[in-house]
Parts: C-alpha cells; sequence; structure tokens
C-alpha cells in the first residue's frame, strides 16, 4: 500500500517527468591516466593514503615479498588466510607461512586478497566479494594485503566500473569493496588513528 | 529523539558557555574546513564537478519514480527485499518486524541519520532488543545518551579527555587502573569492545549514501570499516534509506561520491566506499543470507511538491555546518534535532513545520558561506528566507515586534515622511552620542548593547546635508 | 559628451548615521567622470524586511528605489550588502510579473557597489585620498559571496599613498552582523565578531576597513565595548581621503 502511495505522491509531485535524462560526464580529465602513467599515479596515491605498494615481477615471488615486507614493517605471523585457486599453489613454505581457508575468523593476523581492478585517480582497490575472495578478508584481519595485475590498474573508477560490467554482465558481487587506505577515525579528538575497526595497515602487491 | 528547538537561544547561549565545547570546536577551522580547501584546490575541475552533481540530483528528483522503481526492480531480482515505508512510524514497525521474525536479540548499527530522524533505536531498544551503534563517535555518544552534534562527526563536540573519563564509566569490565588518555588507547579500547558485538549480532543495522538503479546496490561509504562489518557478519542485513536516496548509475553515483568526500573531510575517497548487492550468494563464504531494504517517506515526498525541492539534492556531507559561522559558534546541539547548521535550518522545519522550528532559519547572517561550498549548490539563504516567509505569514513572535515592524514599514514607503522622522531621529541622537561617539545603553537594542555598543549618528542624514550643499551652503 | 548621470544609493545606515560616507562616495563617482545625483524618494532597499519574511514591504521599496532612479544612467552603493539588494534580489522579488521583471532587470544592470564601479565601470585615473599607516580590510559577505568583490577594494586600497594594506587570518568570515541577527540572536552574534575582531588584531593595523557600515558599526561597537584601539572606517573614507570625521563610534570631542 505504501508503495503505492509514496509512488502517487512522487508523480503528483513531477507533472512532467519526459524531462530528459541526464548525460552522464565523463570524469575529469586532470583525474585520467593510461598504461605505466596510471601504474605511478596509483601508487603515489596509494601511498599518500598510509600503503605500502610493492612491486613484483614474478607471482611466484609473492610470498617471499610478502615475508620481506612483513618483516621490514616487523609484522609477525605463522599463517595467511587465502582463498585464491590462483595464490593457493604458491610456494608459502618458503615465507614460512601456513594458509587458512574460508571466511576470516576473529583473531586472524593476516589475509590476502585479490582486486579486481585498481584505480588510479585515487589509489583504490577494487575487490570483488566470492569464495575467492570472501569479504571478511578485509576487514576482520590485523593486517590486509592485497594483489593486483598491473594490467588491471586502470585511470578513473569510469573505466573499473565498465570492467565490472564486462565481467559480471550487469549483476554484481555481493560485495565490491572500494578500498582506499587501512581503516581509520577521526572520532577521538579530532586526529586520525589507524586501525578503528577494520586493518590497521593494508599492503599491496602489484604483479 | 524527541525535537527541542523552541528553546534555541537558551540552548545556544549554554553552549557559548561551554568552554569544553568551545575547545572542541576550536578545531573545525583548522580541521575539516582546512582539509577540503586543500582537497577542492587539488582537483582543477571541481567547480565542473559541483555543477554536474547538481545536475545529476535535478534529474534524478524529476523522474524519481521511475528511477525507485528501477532500483526496486533490480535490488529484488539480486535477492534483496524491499519494504516501502510513507513515515517514521511504519518505518520503525518494519524495521522491529524483521527482527522479531529472526529472534533477534542483538542488533550492531552503521552510522545513519535516517534511524535517528524516526527515532529507531529507542523503538527497538522498547522491544526488548539490544542496539549497539558501530561508529565510534555514535558509539560515544550512544553511551552518554546524546544525539549527534554533527552529521558526519557525530561526536566533535567531545574532547579526548571526555572520551577518557566515558570509556572508564562504562566498560566496567575492565581494569579501572588501565592507562588510557591518548586517542590511540581509546580507539583500541572501543575496537575491541565492539569486536564482540559484531561478532554476536543478530541483525545489522546500515544507511546507505546512495542505491543504485543500475545495480540494485546500496552504496556506503566509512573510514573506519564498522559499516562493512555490520553487513557483513550479521545473518540480517537491513539498509534504511530514504526515497531522496537513489541514483540511476554507477557514474553519477561517481560524479557525487568525487563531491562528497572532498567536501565532508577533504579525502579524494574514504577509506571504505562499499556497493552491496543482496544477500550472500550460494557459493559465498561469507555475508548476510538476509538483505532488507525499508526506503522511507517521512516527509520526502511533500518536500519534493514543495518549494523545498533544492533541498533534497543534499548529499549529507556536512560541508554547509563546518564553514557556518553560526554552528562553529555553538555547535550541533543547540539545533535541538538531528540535523543542524544550514540545511537543519532547511530540512527541520520541513520535517517538523515551521510552528516550533521558526529560530532555526532565523538565526542566520545569511554570509552565504553554506551556499558557496555545497557541492549540489543547494540555495540554502533564500530556502532559509523562504522559511522565514512562512514564519512572518504566521505573525511575528512578541507584539512589540509586530508594531515596530508595522511603523518601520509605514515610513520606509512613504519617503516624506520617513526622512522627515530621520531628521528628528538622527538629531537626538547626535545630541545624545555626540560626547562619546557612541551609546553603551539604550531603552532599545538590549540585545545589540548587551555585547557592544552602538556608534552615535553623527547627528544630521546625508540627505539634509546634500541638499544644504545643493543650494551651495558648505559642509 | 556630458558626463553620465550616477544616482547615489545612499543606503539607509550611511544617511542616518554616517554621512561622510556618503560624500566621500560622491566625491570618488565624480573623480571618476560623472555627476552625482541624489533622488530624495529613496529610503532604504528593503533588505531588513526581505530578510525578515515581509516580502510585500520589500517588494513596494523594491519598486519604490527602482523608480526614485529611473533618469540614472547608473546607481552606486557604497555597500555590497545594498548593492547586491537591488542587483540580485529585487529581479527575483518581481519574478513571475513580466513587465516588472523587465523594469528590475533593466534597474538591475546599472546597479553597482562603489569599488567595482570605480575600478571596472568608471575607472578612475588616480585615487585622492592617502593614509600614512597599516590597513587591514574585511570582506563583507554580500558583496564577496553574491557580487564577487575581492580585488576590487584591494587595487583601490593599493592605489592610496601611503598606504599599507596588511590581510587579517579569515577576512571572508562572516563578523556577525546579520541585520536584525545580531539584535535577535545577541549572544551568536558576539560570539562571531569576538572571533572577528580578534582576528583583525592580529593585523596590527591603525584602521578595520570594510565596504559596509552595518559590519562597521558591528566591529566598531564590539573593539570600543572591549577597549580595543583599532578604529574602523568604511573604505570610501579613505580612498576619497575624508577623514574629519572621528572613526566610527569614537567621539568628535576625544579622538583615541
Amino acid at each position: 500500500m505504501s508503495r503505492y502511495a509514496i509512488l502517487a505522491r512522487i508523480r503528483a509531485a513531477n507533472p512532467n517527468p519526459q524531462s530528459p535524462p541526464h548525460e552522464a560526464k565523463p570524469a575529469p580529465a586532470s583525474l585520467a591516466s593510461t598504461g605505466a602513467d596510471a601504474v605511478l599515479r596509483f601508487r603515489t596515491a596509494a601511498e599518500a593514503k598510509g600503503v605500502t605498494v610493492v612491486d613484483i615481477d614474478h607471482p611466484a615471488e609473492l610470498p617471499l615479498a610478502i615475508a620481506r615486507t612483513l618483516s621490514a614493517a616487523n609484522l609477525r605471523a605463522d599463517a595467511i588466510r587465502l582463498n585464491d585457486p590462483a595464490l593457493i599453489g604458491l610456494p608459502w613454505s618458503d615465507a614460512n607461512l601456513t594458509i587458512t581457508r574460508g571466511a576470516a575468523e576473529p583473531h586472524d593476523m593476516l589475509a590476502l586478497s585479490s582486486a579486481v581492478s585498481a584505480v588510479a585517480e585515487t589509489g583504490s582497490l577494487l575487490l570483488a566479494s566470492g569464495p575467492d575472495n570472501p569479504s571478511s578478508l578485509a576487514f576482520l584481519p590485523e593486517t590486509h594485503l592485497v594483489t593486483i595485475a598491473r594490467s588491471t590498474i586502470v585511470g578513473t573508477f569510469e573505466e573499473a566500473f565498465a570492467l565490472l560490467r564486462t565481467r559480471y554482465d550487469n549483476s554484481l558481487p555481493r560485495a565490491v569493496n572500494i578500498i582506499s587506505g587501512a581503516s581509520r577515525t577521526g572520532d577521538i579528538g579530532g586526529r586520525i588513528v589507524q586501525g578503528a575497526h577494520g586493518p590497521r595497515q593494508l599492503f599491496v602487491f602489484i604483479t | 529523539m524527541k525535537p527541542d528547538t523552541a528553546h534555541f537561544r537558551e540552548s545556544a547561549a549554554a553552549a557559548i558557555a561551554d568552554p569544553r565545547l568551545q575547545s572542541a570546536l576550536a578545531k573545525l577551522p583548522g580541521g575539516l574546513v582546512a582539509q577540503r580547501r586543500a582537497a577542492v584546490s587539488a582537483l582543477p575541475e571541481f567547480e565542473a564537478l559541483r555543477d554536474e552533481a547538481r545536475a545529476i540530483r535535478d534529474a534524478t528528483l524529476a523522474n524519481l519514480a521511475t528511477h525507485l522503481e528501477a532500483f526496486e526492480a533490480k535490488a529484488t531480482a539480486m535477492g534483496s527485499r524491499v519494504h516501502w515505508a510513507t513515515d517514521a512510524d511504519e518505518a520503525r514497525r518494519t524495521i522491529s518486524e524483521i527482527c522479531s521474525r529472526a529472534n533477534a536479540r542483538l542488533v550492531i548499527k552503521g552510522k545513519s541519520m535516517v534511524t535517528e530522524e524516526i527515532g529507531l533505536n529507542a523503538h527497538l531498544e522498547s522491544s526488548g532488543l539490544d542496539i549497539i551503534e558501530s561508529d565510534l563517535g555514535e558509539y560515544i555518544i550512544q553511551k552518554r545518551g546524546e544525539s549527534p552534534s554533527h552529521i558526519i562527526a557525530p561526536a566533535i563536540h567531545l574532547t579526548e579527555a571526555d572520551v577518557d573519563a566515558d570509556f572508564r564509566a562504562y566498560h566496567t569490565h575492565l581494569d579501572q587502573n588501565r592507562e588510557l588518555g591518548t586517542p590511540e588507547r581509546l580507539v583500541a579500547e572501543a575496537r575491541a569492545v565492539l569486536r564482540e558485538k559484531f561478532l554476536s549480532a543478530d541483525v545489522g543495522i546500515t544507511g546507505a549514501n546512495f542505491l543504485i538503479s543500475e545495480t540494485g546496490s546500496s552504496i556506503i561509504v566509512t573510514n573506519e570499516g564498522n559499516g562493512d562489518l555490520t553487513q557483513i557478519l550479521p545473518r540480517i542485513h537491513i539498509v534504511v534509506a530514504t526515497i531522496d536516496k537513489v541514483v540511476p548509475t554507477l557514474n553519477e553515483a561517481m560524479t557525487l561520491l568525487r563531491v562528497l568526500a572532498r567536501s565532508a573531510t577533504g579525502q579524494d575517497m574514504t577509506a571504505y566506499t562499499t556497493l552491496a548487492t543482496g544477500p550472500r550468494r550460494t557459493d559465498d563464504l561469507d555475508g548476510p543470507t538476509e538483505c532488507h531494504i525499508v526506503l522511507v517517506d517521512n516527509g520526502r515526498t511533500e518536500m519534493l511538491a514543495s518549494d523545498m525541492r533544492e533541498a533534497l539534492r543534499c548529499i549529507r556531507c556536512g560541508a554547509c555546518m563546518n564553514h557556518c559561522p553560526v554552528y562553529n559558534a555553538i555547535g550541533g546541539h543547540a539545533y535541538g534535532w538531528v540535523y543542524p547548521g544550514p540545511i537543519g535550518a532547511v530540512l527541520t522545519p520541513a520535517l517538523l513545520g515551521i510552528t516550533e522550528t521558526s529560530h532555526l532559519p532565523n538565526a542566520s547572517t545569511f554570509c552565504g558561506s553554506c551556499e558557496s561550498v555545497c557541492p549540489v549548490k543547494i540555495p540554502l539563504v533564500s530556502l532559509m528566507r523562504t522559511w522565514r516567509e512562512r514564519a512572518h505569514d504566521q505573525g511575528p513572535r512578541t507584539l512589540t515586534a509586530r508594531i515596530l515592524s508595522k511603523l518601520w514599514s509605514a515610513a520606509a514607503t512613504r519617503p516624506a515622511l520617513y526622512h522627515l522622522i530621520a531628521c528628528f531621529a538622527v538629531a537626538i541622537g547626535g545630541a545624545l552620542g555626540r560626547a562619546n561617539g557612541r551609546f553603551r545603553a539604550l531603552p532599545l537594542a538590549r540585545g545589540w548593547l548587551k555585547h557592544r555598543d552602538l556608534p552615535a549618528p553623527q547627528g544630521r542624514t546625508f540627505q539634509q546635508l546634500w541638499k544644504e550643499t545643493e543650494r551651495g551652503v558648505p559642509r | 559628451m556630458p558626463a553620465p548621470r550616477a544616482g547615489l544609493f545612499v543606503t539607509c545606515l550611511v544617511d542616518l548615521m554616517r554621512p561622510s560616507i556618503g560624500f566621500a562616495a560622491a566625491r570618488l563617482i565624480e573623480a571618476a567622470g560623472c555627476t552625482v545625483v541624489v533622488p530624495d524618494r529613496q529610503t532604504c532597499c528593503g533588505q531588513p524586511a526581505y530578510n525578515s519574511g515581509d516580502r510585500a514591504t520589500a517588494k513596494s521599496l523594491a519598486l519604490q528605489t527602482i523608480r526614485a532612479f529611473a533618469d540614472c544612467e547608473y546607481v552606486v552603493a557604497p555597500s555590497g550588502s545594498c548593492a547586491a539588494m537591488l542587483k540580485v534580489h529585487y529581479p527575483c522579488l518581481v519574478s513571475g510579473e513580466p513587465d516588472l521583471e523587465a523594469e528590475a532587470d533593466a534597474f538591475a544592470a546599472k546597479v553597482h557597489e562603489l569599488c567595482t564601479f570605480l575600478t571596472d565601470i568608471r575607472p578612475i585615473a588616480s585615487v585622492p585620498g592617502r593614509y600614512d599607516g597599516r590597513v587591514t580590510y574585511h570582506d563583507a559577505c554580500s558583496g564577496l559571496r553574491e557580487l564577487g568583490i575581492k580585488s576590487a577594494p584591494r587595487r583601490l586600497l593599493a592605489a592610496v599613498e601611503g598606504l599599507e594594506l596588511t590581510e587579517m587570518p579569515e577576512s571572508e568570515a562572516c563578523c556577525g552582523f546579520g541585520g536584525l541577527f545580531a539584535e535577535k540572536y545577541a549572544d551568536i552574534s558576539n560570539a562571531i565578531v569576538t572571533r572577528k575582531t580578534d582576528n583583525a588584531a592580529t593585523a596590527e593595523a591603525s584602521l578595520l576597513l570594510a565596504g559596509d557600515l552595518g559590519c562597521l558599526m558591528n566591529m566598531a561597537g564590539k573593539l570600543t565595548r572591549t577597549g580595543h584601539p583599532l578604529a574602523c572606517r568604511h573604505i570610501a573614507e579613505v580612498l576619497a581621503g575624508e577623514l574629519t570625521d572621528p572613526p566610527i563610534g569614537h567621539s568628535a570631542v576625544s579622538t583615541p
């Protein structure tokens, strides 16, 4: 009932609903970039948000690169939670890390997700939920690691959305998490503190 | 919350006299205001984006029914249940029924202004549910029994010393001699306490910054990640949003997001922007098993049909209050309801009626700072003026005000009479004020004279003197 | 070619409180090559009524003012706030009435705030005033945000011999005047003007200038009440060199 009442009141308030649909404009030119420029801008923007960005040449190097990065950041972990089949087969024993699978659990120290795309304009990662990348991995663990293929780093969000539309045929996964830095809050005394409810630190590995 | 807009003047005076509140408010200019300025100057197209954002909002409102129907169809196809509520009461009942059908005991919430507006927490508590706010600022004020004093920074009126004392008082299960004192330690404590709640909550309630017709998704933006834990961990996710939140496409939402974060906190993007589309899929390892979306009217269709329509463009960034000299002087609580600052001065009368709320649009210097920063260019001054006209039509508040206003307009519209009275009044004023050049006390203008002197007139009107010079009398 | 007729819209505050500003404005408009006329059918621009929600009175004052200046080529006001009322809001007051709209639009096109008139419309060759000292300038809200007055006063002040302009922090912040706001919400207004005068004081100037007498009376009233030596004047007084009268709120008998 309320549905019809509300829609009828809206239609009464909008007697001429024939106004032309809005033509969306492209992203601002100053935010656009492509290719190597986009990768560089992504890195700069992410680093400005406190994200550590690491380049690696071969996916196989990922476990060691992660081990080195964690050690440089004085972080210790025995286990890493991940579900992406493309990552499971990597030599994790090289890094003294054991894999745990499934959705994140309350006391997880470390989780690794794969991003579907990354956006240079703001240094943001796009994570699509699914069995390979449960969205809890991005929020429950103390430290979040994300891999992103260099070829999927685009200039603007419009390009990233186009990529999503192609991949998911206009039916998005349950959650698309656009992540631009670690969890933070300014709610106490106006000063920014990292690690409010989600990860205290975010590391990105460009492969 | 129960509105108390009629005692605005008294609440404002108390706010000004509160040194603790003043020290918290003093951080605004160097904080959110300076951060917005930096973000805006870093994006050369920002001005063009404001025009584009405004155009998107206007075009959406012009076709609102169609976009809502499209959203409903897509959201339903993606597995969400869409509910419609004409007013606060229906919205509260709808949400409470979802909770009771699920045998819920604990509800965790992400920050949402519409749930403040409809008084959701009190209602759910009265039906026996435990409600926990998870946004850190909201958590603090919930514990204090207060309402938010800012739409994006609800505890902006508090200092870290306040929060320290509050946490010691509320978290009685923790060691009373523990060290707190720094924002880092306070945040860590809240994180640990709230983590337990996230894990045991049955229902998660969030608002929505936008609803996307194209994909049937709701979008929330947060920095803490609390909104995401709220919509991932509990079995049931309820999105509560007013009908004006709908946006046709992802690309249009992106334009709005580009101006939203920059206007609100000076970020180009908040830490987390999440598109949530329905419940968990068959092969998903996490996510809620049910997703409900409650579309709330509660006065929006009336605004759409009225001359307050432009206020529906609002995307709740809070920039108008950050830049308002009145808000900066008194904070948010003095406004007496959930929406403070210039947008509150327009929205509150629209939602509660002008009779009890007429102080809000009147208590503005009309400096226009709010309009100059509004990301969707809402003409806040002219909308406040329209409310003043409504209030004026209902008659001035006091007899003295009524008489003075009548006398003034009678004189001002009769130039000869006006100049005669002016010469007379100015001669007296000039004679009395000549010795000091100003007045410290007078029978009129008591408000003015309470805090400042009134400069005295020079003794002759310009018109008088000009006529004399035209006749060749030296000045 | 005969000098164009420029009507001086005195503004009610200048007419009543401080005619010296009117004479300073007249002198500057003459220096810009115009003949100054002062129609006596003008009273108030109607802004107090307009902003109090009394649209009917505001509209009759709008029509009264428009007709009073019918034979002028320009209408110049020593106030950004009143000029914005004439230029921006008069057309709104008569919208929906085509004949009056045309009249109000034609009127609006010839209205100018004094400083922008002297820089952009009839640029003056040289500024007559001279001031030996440091001044600071408050950007009054209506002029700044409705008419975009920002550089004009500064360009004119830069041309005053001997004058040094020091910017105060937050020069664009409201002074808390707001017309009847200062009386009706006195405590809030006081909080705002206190911040303003504190900021102005940091410029360590001898004069605080602005283009609007309302703001100036508010700031001067606060400064004299707190015993601060910073004095207030309308920018036209300094530009025209009309400095014989004591600053706003100061006594002719003993100028501090």
